[in-house]
């Protein structure tokens, strides 16, 4: 036999639909807040953050924190290893290494951000360009693009030094001068993409404003392209400037960078290797703690990334 | 009395993702009988598309089939069977086509070679012998040229001729079951009754049973003995497809019904959309999934699960409002 | 639009590219302040110096010098160098070009293979343990400069273990013999590879995992590794195949840091050494058969493109 169930009258009460508002609903994520909470969420991204973090506080406290000063010459203390009063050691002249390597990695780190600056905006306004014109404009510049593109980039950068010099305007315009090719093509493609697809269409259907296509659908795609366009190119732009001044074709003189370091201890290798392991440990952890941080946004900035 | 081909009991899928667990198929049981067909209805995201591949055990990270959950092939559960007796069932005693043939084709193969594979993984026939059957199959499916067909690729097609493709390759070792999921929806409307009568026509020829997942009730009609309509996760009321279309039992069966444009029906009717979105399966309400749409809804619905039941040989619905002594004025429709 | 339609048009679409691009050259190299000669002619006679000009055409205005080198450029005559005396931009060419394609290749052939391999395994075990090992792996090499790594095996194999030579490169035509030479700065420059040709299999492959064609595959019954053969394989190599004839180009290019570590006379650290010299001819000349070899592998990569991808087929357009 089936049990029978009695049910009271206030069970039997009809309600009907209630109000939206009444209805429980897991809160709305926002985009950038469910990025953010992604990322936190990936302890691998969190832990290169907390590298970068302290990589910063070093390049900006780390020489007065040591105390000594990076281009008094000390005679009395050439090459010695590290010790108390100098952490990673001194160098042919007696330079307090510490305190160089901060101020190295500070001018790499600038100059590494002012260079992807220049290509992001660069790069963005010419995307944008390409893409709101259309038509002729595009084709012209598309081709502009491709000659670029055919240029061997590092000797266009070598070329470029020997025209402006050897000094960190002319390093900034030669890392830069091809690079934000990348970025157009990037912006490019994905307002194309954005502007043929159904969803900004149906916007527009709606009623939705170009002010509001922008702000809810340009931008947040946009904009998290090139988060990770960034992200890889900073670690590129550090790379290089190392690379060419190693090379000795960067930076040189009395400007310090962290490839000066490097090309400086490697001539000592033999003897004093920390001259060279120290500053290149240096880079590769900043190199590191950017990349694995991009990786992180690559994944936190993709809604559709399951965890 | 026919045969029972599957049996599903109590079916439970989950996906973990960021934001929680989703509860896609939340307890589904239904049977088919052999030669039968059985539509799956309801709305995008109501479980039906998680349901059809949880049968071809084709749920994948980050989902999952609760365990618990049977599938019974002619008796044996399929959720269990190890990989030797999968690579036999797939492709063999079912198959599955699915509603984007164009992703649902390998791009970089030729349609012929798609359709031989399933040949030759099956049956122990020479290379010739499958391309010969694979050119049979092309024809059988109304594509022309069929020779010519198996040597080109999907992007070449049409939608149609890539779905008759897809129709190809499920039908390509006479299934036992072949699972339609949302065949149709991708295609022109004259295409779609020609797909739906294709079907047809070969599940009529092979005995085969049919599992077709749709949110179209006009799909269904031309073709299900049986309907299940889901809703949240769940199915809410099954029957013949004449208690689903003339006998509802469940408002959201009756709403489903309206939201469908119908040409018998000339002007001075409106189509009425059904308010509201379907629920969240992350947190899923407590009670009945449609307590939110439903204006029917009571407090009970808030609270239990509605019981299952019966109104006649095979019909069941889950609603609370067939408890009253009599149903409310404004839904005496859901009375016979 | 028919296939010879499309290669004239792209033929024709390099060689303003390569215009363009001698032309570019040009025009920096004329910017750069000094010349080739102001260091050799410091000390010599003014009548000498005049002499020297006048053989290099220096002491012509730029215009002049301009529509001369294009000209010359235009017969396949690149001029000699200005610093070493009788050598021209062919003979360079053929002599240092077989030393860095030797070894841009070895790298290439090592790094893209353990690449591809790793990234096989990465997606196939993916979340697994090896999976982590892979991907910490090539993150860790992409973070360490090339430069790094040269001075690093150099400083271990060959200064304190001291199982390959320190620095040098067999000589012409020894291809056995002198294998040992090419261990550690083909190690040096593989490791590039590997990082980024393992990560971008991996992620090529759980692309094409999530696709539907691979849910059609599985319901036809082939077992996993069927699937991964048969369709998950070919259709992420698409990324893979259209990379790498950028990664060969590199290699011709010559990897400027190896070879300097190295000491390897190759195309590269001539390049460098060139244009820090000034030696306005051999820049010239390196420039555009370089960019030229690039523009041509750009070529290729687009017709592969249609040979990997029946989707994709050649058509008149930029797309």
């Amino acid at each position: 036999m089936m049990e029978v169930r009695v049910y009271s009258d206030e069970e039997l009460q009809r309600v009907g639909i209630e109000n939206e508002a009444d209805v429980i609903t897991r809160p709305v994520i926002s985009y950038w807040k469910g990025a953010i909470l992604r990322f936190k969420k990936n302890h691998i991204a969190m832990f290169a953050f907390g590298l970068f973090v302290l990589f910063l506080f070093f390049t900006l406290f780390g020489p007065a924190l040591s105390g000594e000063n990076y281009t008094e010459i000390d005679a009395a203390n050439r090459n010695i290893g590290p010790n108390g009063s100098f952490w990673f050691g001194t160098d042919q002249l007696g330079r307090d290494l510490f305190s160089r390597i901060w101020i190295g990695a500070r001018l790499s780190v600038i100059v590494a951000l002012v260079c992807s600056g220049i290509q992001i905006v660069f790069g963005s306004i010419y995307g944008g360009i390409m893409a709101y014109f259309g038509g002729k404009v595009d084709a012209v510049m598309m081709r502009i693009i491709e000659v670029v593109n055919s240029f061997p980039s590092l000797l266009v950068t070598l070329l470029i030094m020997m025209v402006v010099g050897k000094n960190v305007i002319g390093l900034l315009i030669a890392m830069s001068i091809t690079s934000w090719v990348g970025t157009a093509r990037i912006v490019r493609g994905q307002i194309m993409l954005l502007r043929e697809s159904e969803y900004v269409k149906a916007s527009q259907l709606l009623g939705g404003g170009a002010a509001r296509i922008i702000k809810k659908h340009l931008l947040p795609n946009t904009i998290s392209l090139l988060i990770l366009d960034l992200c890889s190119s900073i670690p590129d732009y550090i790379f290089t400037e190392a690379s060419l001044s190693f090379l000795g074709m960067g930076l040189g003189g009395d400007i310090i960078s962290l490839g000066v370091l490097i090309s400086d201890g490697k001539t000592k290798m033999q003897f004093y290797p920390w001259q060279m392991i120290f500053p290149a440990v240096v880079l590769v952890v900043a190199v590191l703690a950017f990349n694995l941080i991009g990786d992180g946004l690559r994944d936190a900035l993709d809604p559709k990334t399951v965890n | 009395m026919s045969k029972e081909l599957l049996k599903v009991e109590n079916l439970k899928v989950t996906y973990n993702t960021y934001a929680g667990q989703v509860q896609a198929v939340r307890g589904v049981s239904f049977s088919l009988d052999k030669g039968e067909t059985l539509a799956l209805v309801g709305e995008s995201g109501c479980g039906k598309s998680v349901t059809a591949r949880s049968i071809m055990q084709l749920v994948h990270e980050p989902g999952k089939i609760v365990e618990g959950s049977k599938i019974l092939f002619e008796g044996k559960n399929v959720a269990e069977y190890d990989q030797k007796e999968l690579a036999a069932f797939r492709g063999k005693d079912a198959a599955i086509i699915f509603q984007d043939a164009m992703a649902s084709l390998n791009p970089t193969m030729t349609v012929g070679k798609q359709i031989v594979e399933n040949i030759l993984h099956h049956n122990k026939v020479s290379k010739k012998e499958a391309k010969a059957r694979a050119v049979d199959l092309l024809n059988k499916v109304g594509i022309n040229n069929p020779e010519q067909r198996f040597k080109q690729y999907p992007h070449e097609l049409s939608g149609g001729m890539r779905q008759r493709v897809m129709i190809a390759i499920a039908f390509a070792n006479d299934p036992k079951l072949l699972i339609a999921d949302e065949p149709t929806t991708a295609l022109d409307v004259t295409i779609q009754d020609q797909i739906i009568e294709l079907i047809r026509k070969l599940k009529d020829e092979r005995d085969a049973s049919i599992i077709l997942i749709t949110h179209d009730l006009g799909v269904v009609a031309g073709i299900a003995d049986r309907v299940a309509v889901m809703y949240g996760g769940v199915i809410v009321e099954s029957g013949s497809a004449s208690d689903i279309f003339y006998h509802a039992k469940h408002p959201y069966t009756k709403a489903l019904h309206d939201a469908v444009p119908r040409v018998d029906e000339v002007s001075g009717k409106e189509l009425v959309s059904i308010a509201g979105a379907p629920p969240d399966l992350i947190n899923p309400p407590a009670g009945c999934p449609f307590n939110t749409r439903c204006k029917y809804c009571m407090n009970i619905c808030k609270k239990e699960v509605p019981p299952t039941m019966k109104f006649g040989e095979g019909h069941e619905a889950a609603c609370f409002l067939h408890v009253l002594d009599g149903l409310p004025e404004d839904a005496a429709f859901l009375k016979d | 639009m028919n296939l010879l339609k499309y290669i004239l048009k792209k033929i024709a679409i390099a060689l303003a590219t390569l215009f363009v691009i001698a032309s570019a050259t040009f025009f920096l190299l004329a910017l750069t302040p000094g010349d080739a000669l102001s260091a050799r002619v410091e000390k010599l006679p003014d009548e000498v110096t005049q002499r020297l000009y006048a053989k290099y055409g220096l002491d012509r205005p730029v215009m002049e010098r301009y529509f001369i080198t294009m000209k010359g450029l235009l017969h396949g005559d690149f001029g000699e160098s200005i610093i070493y005396e009788g050598e021209t931009v062919q003979q360079i060419i053929s002599e240092k070009g077989p030393v860095s394609a030797r070894l841009g290749i070895q790298q290439m052939l090592l790094g893209v293979t353990l690449g591809i391999l790793l990234g096989i395994l990465a997606a196939v075990k993916k979340g697994s343990f090896w999976d982590f090992l892979v991907i910490f792996f090539s993150v860790l090499l992409i973070s360490v400069p090339t430069l790094i790594f040269a001075l690093m095996l150099q400083a271990v194999f060959a200064g304190k273990l001291g199982w390959f030579p320190v620095i040098g490169w067999p000589s012409k035509g020894d291809w056995l013999g002198g294998f040992k030479y090419t261990v550690l700065p083909t190690f040096a420059g593989c490791f590039g590879y590997i990082a980024s040709y393992a990560r971008l299999l991996k992620v090529s492959m759980l692309d094409v995992m999530n696709q539907d064609y691979i849910l059609t595959a599985e319901s036809k019954g082939l077992s996993r590794r069927e699937v991964i053969v048969h369709h998950v394989l070919r259709n992420s190599f698409i990324p893979i195949i259209t990379r790498l004839p950028m990664s060969v180009a590199m290699c011709i290019t010559g990897s400027f840091f190896i070879e300097s570590v190295f000491s390897i006379p190759g195309l590269g650290l001539y390049y460098v050494n060139a244009v820090a010299a000034q030696d306005v001819t051999i820049v010239m000349g390196e420039t555009v058969i370089l960019s030229a070899i690039y523009i041509f592998v750009i070529f290729i990569t687009d017709i592969l493109y249609t040979v990997v991808d029946p989707r994709i087929r050649i058509s008149g357009g930029n797309a």
